[in-house]
């Protein structure tokens, strides 16, 4: 496994820990991050609570799309419901209903179609702005083959070209905190 | 099996986490049950001739919202327990303490029904169900026999089925019996199929049957999200004064985030639910549905009627909307203030319409608009003294934390 103990740190080539509980990988991670280690990535088979925070990660800006989405499918929905109920011009109009009375723009009428475009655009649109964001498309390399990490571990990736990287400082580390594997990847091209 | 995991990180406690009433909450307590008797007296003796219906509304109103916080407690527990919520153990006790006002809420709305009934209610006097052929059909069930016969076997069982969950609980605390945690799973999923059916037909004989031309086939569910959601709002408030004195130091943020989602999510579902009955009616246009909300727009009640949506949906919606908001006690416990008020307006809006008009039609009385006075806060504080005390000694009578429940150290680690 160590057969590149003594190799110099290399651009193409990261250190991965492999651990197999998920406790381990946060405890690892904090560690890492105040021994200075460049942590690249972690790679986890579900979402784990509290890694965001141990990597030191910004708060995810996706919150802030999805409200965008629903804000468009709102205005969509009312873009919609306006123009076909109640909009009539010279140059283009939509086709006005007396539905038992009500006013032609009813907004009252008009909320369950608000909430519901609101809803999928909201739901969709944030589904496919995470895909497009993390490239996860159709025909899309992995950038890592980490076995096990869709399974049943969990691992750290650490970034070997960044500058003073310290190996045997990481492997005290991921070793300290119960590393099943310490071992070097290189990305897939 | 996964107990030696847990036991590897596991924070100590030593023992029982023991709260008592802090002195000034007593004191603050009293000193709004006595503003309220005041308040109320006076509303009573400004109210003039052929008062009595306004200080039983005003009554009503206040048993009603404290029911609701009650029973809105019960529901949380057995959500808890019935989707063995690993997060919610360590906080588990707040809402255990919330049920304890049950009793009291059985004395206060059989004392509303018994003494108020013919003050507010008009199927309670024969001459006019005699002469109204309505009536004279729904008098099978409204009834003044069935009306008590129901409250009591309402709220009796209710009370039943939450303390027997708060009774487990606590005795898990010595024992330390796993058992207790599935009888209390059964338990709880026969109680929230009770709950389902009994908060309908209560709120039919307390709110509904006011208006008795009047129906709504959803009028128990809307009852059901408000109290639901004021609840959240009641363990949010306990759970930062907790925080905030240091007395439960195993609990979090991340605690008080769940409660605040809970605020958010149940806030939207009565929306969801104002909606849905506001919009049945609206479309249909059938004059005995639509005059419930012809008389609370008109007359100055239209201002009322758009504050409620805002306080009970716009406000929680759009504060509690981005994460770090509900994880603020500085911004959720203002917001669950709102959205007690809310409930409270709610409940306002229900009552006192509907009972001015009985009052005004049978005393031949000159009253138009919004009936608001001294009389509506007082009743509320009266009996809202009363909630503080005995929700917090009760809260008081057993460790903050369950100490042996086994999703223990699951909530202890509770991140999100």
């Amino acid at each position: 496994m160590s057969s590149h103990a003594d190799a110099p740190a290399a651009p193409d080539k990261y250190l991965v820990g492999y651990f197999v509980e998920d406790d381990e990988i946060v405890a690892a991670t904090k560690a890492s991050r105040q021994a200075g280690l460049p942590i690249y990535d972690c790679y986890t088979p579900f979402p784990v609570h509290g890694l965001e925070a141990a990597q030191g990660l910004p708060r995810s800006w996706m919150t802030y799309a999805c409200f965008l989405l629903a804000l468009t499918g709102f205005l969509s929905s009312m873009f919609l419901q306006s123009y076909t109920q109640a909009i009539e011009t010279p140059m283009w109009s939509g086709w006005p209903l007396n539905v038992g009375g009500k006013p032609f723009w009813p907004l009252t009428a008009f909320v369950p179609v608000l909430f519901e475009l609101a809803v999928l655009f909201a739901g969709v649109g944030t589904a496919l702005t995470l895909l497009a964001f993390l490239r996860l498309y159709p025909g899309q390399k992995p950038k890592f083959t980490l076995p096990g990490t869709t399974d049943d571990r969990f691992a750290i990736v650490l970034d070997t070209g960044a500058s003073g990287f310290d190996e045997n400082k990481a492997r005290e580390v991921f070793g300290r905190h119960g590393a099943s594997e310490i071992s070097w990847v290189a990305p897939n091209r | 099996m996964s107990a030696t995991h847990a036991d590897s990180h596991a924070h100590s406690l030593a023992g029982p986490v023991s709260f008592s009433m802090p002195g000034g909450a007593r004191n603050l307590a009293i000193g709004l049950s006595v503003l309220g008797a005041v308040l109320l007296g006076a509303g009573a003796a400004t109210a003039g001739d052929h008062g009595a219906w306004r200080v039983f509304a005003d009554l009503l109103i206040a048993a009603f919202f404290y029911t609701s916080l009650a029973i809105g407690g019960g529901v949380i527990l057995a959500i808890m327990h019935v989707t063995r919520a690993g997060w919610s153990t360590v906080v588990r006790r707040i809402p255990e303490a919330v049920v304890t006002w049950l009793p009291m809420a059985l004395v206060t709305m059989l004392v509303v029904g018994g003494l108020g009934m013919h003050h507010l209610y008009e199927w309670s006097h024969p001459d006019i169900v005699a002469n109204d052929h309505l009536l004279r059909h729904k008098s099978v069930l409204l009834n003044p026999t069935w009306y008590y016969v129901s409250t009591v076997a309402i709220i009796g069982l209710w009370v039943a089925f939450t303390f027997k969950l708060r009774a487990n609980s606590i005795a898990q605390d010595s024992d330390g019996n796993e058992g207790h945690t599935g009888s209390n799973m059964v338990l709880s999923v026969i109680f929230l199929i009770f709950f389902g059916f009994s908060m309908t037909v209560g709120s039919l004989f307390w709110l509904m049957s006011l208006e008795p031309h009047w129906f709504s086939t959803m009028f128990g569910v809307y009852q059901f999200a408000g109290a639901h959601k004021a609840a959240a709002a009641v363990c949010t408030i306990i759970l930062a004064m907790l925080l905030s004195t240091g007395q439960l130091p195993q609990a979090n943020a991340n605690h008080l985030h769940d409660f605040g989602k809970m605020i958010f999510a149940f806030s939207t579902f009565w929306a969801y639910i104002w909606v849905s009955q506001f919009l049945l009616i609206w479309y249909a246009n059938i004059p005995e549905e639509t005059g419930y909300y012809i008389l609370r727009q008109d007359g100055g009640w239209m201002a009322l009627f758009g504050l409620n949506v805002i306080l009970n949906w716009v406000i929680p919606f759009f504060v509690l909307l981005p994460r770090p908001n509900k994880r603020n006690p500085k911004v959720v416990v203002p917001v669950a203030i709102v959205t007690l008020l809310g409930l409270w307006l709610d409940v306002y809006l229900q009552v006192m319409p509907a009972a001015s008009q009985f009052a005004a039609h049978h005393h031949k009385l000159d009253l138009h608009g919004v009936v608001f006075g001294p009389g509506e806060i007082g009743a509320t504080l009266l009996l809202g003294g009363g909630f503080i005390l005995v929700v917090l000694k009760m809260l008081g009578k057993a460790s903050l934390v369950p100490l042996k429940d086994p999703y223990l150290q699951e909530s202890l680690h509770h991140q999100q």
